[in-house]
């Protein structure tokens, strides 16, 4: 199962935590839980996933969907701290040129 | 002659249970003496077939997963329902056959028996 956090910002950004998993039982609540915490925001995201251990195909699908969104409105979206295992899966599919992945 | 062990795991055609199915997969291929890296890309590529079968909504109630655990690594067989002609025939798959392709060393889908198999050797992380 997954933890989903909002409500901080940073550099004027909204952040919002995952923690978890995210799978195919999990994704369809992680999706509908993402997109209710973007519906009013009009800044950059930032997707901190330093407690996400496990996503999947499902999952990155979510994650492709909301940047389209974000991007529509003109922002970004930023994945923090991603573990090496979610990274890797990034890499893999060549996600990681889609979005911006930061270290902090 | 290679001697080989084989663990057989049967779960219901259900989302909650395909957490079950990389637990196990954990404990098979730490048994088997994969390292920590590999381990989660095998279950992680184990995760998204079952995945993919359960999304095809098949009329099979169940799905069997062989592990076999050979000398050089492991060989993971997995019986798709005869109702689903294949797992990766959308758009969507395209992320899903990328991952698994990357993460085991052989990935085939027997239309015949009805069996997707993957394999992964002993020394040989990504």
């Amino acid at each position: 199962m997954f933890e989903l956090s909002t409500g901080n910002s940073d550099n004027n950004r909204y952040v919002i935590s995952v923690k978890g998993e995210i799978d195919i039982y999990s994704a369809p609540g992680f999706k509908e839980s993402l997109y209710q915490s973007i519906s009013d925001v009009g800044q950059d995201i930032v997707l901190d996933c330093s407690d996400l251990t496990y996503i999947d195909s499902m999952g990155l699908g979510i994650l492709v969907g909301v940047l389209k969104r974000v991007k529509e409105k003109g922002n970004n979206m930023i994945i923090r701290n991603p573990r090496s295992t979610v990274r890797k899966l990034f890499r893999i599919t060549g996600l990681d040129k889609a979005f911006v992945i930061e270290e902090v | 002659m290679k001697q080989t062990d084989t663990v057989s795991l049967c779960i219901p055609m259900k989302a909650e249970y395909v957490s079950i199915a990389r637990l196990t997969a954990s404990g098979i291929t730490s048994r088997a003496g994969f390292d920590i890296d590999t381990i989660e890309d095998i279950k992680v590529a184990l995760s998204e077939v079952l995945g993919k079968i359960i999304e095809k909504k098949p009329l099979t109630d169940r799905i069997n997963i062989d592990f076999v655990c050979q000398s050089d690594g492991i060989r993971i067989n997995i019986n798709i329902p005869d109702n689903i002609p294949d797992l990766f025939d959308n758009e969507d798959d395209k992320f899903a056959l990328a991952i698994i392709r990357s993460l085991m060393d052989e990935m085939e889908m027997i239309k015949q028996e009805h069996i997707i198999t993957m394999v992964k050797k002993l020394g040989k992380a990504v």
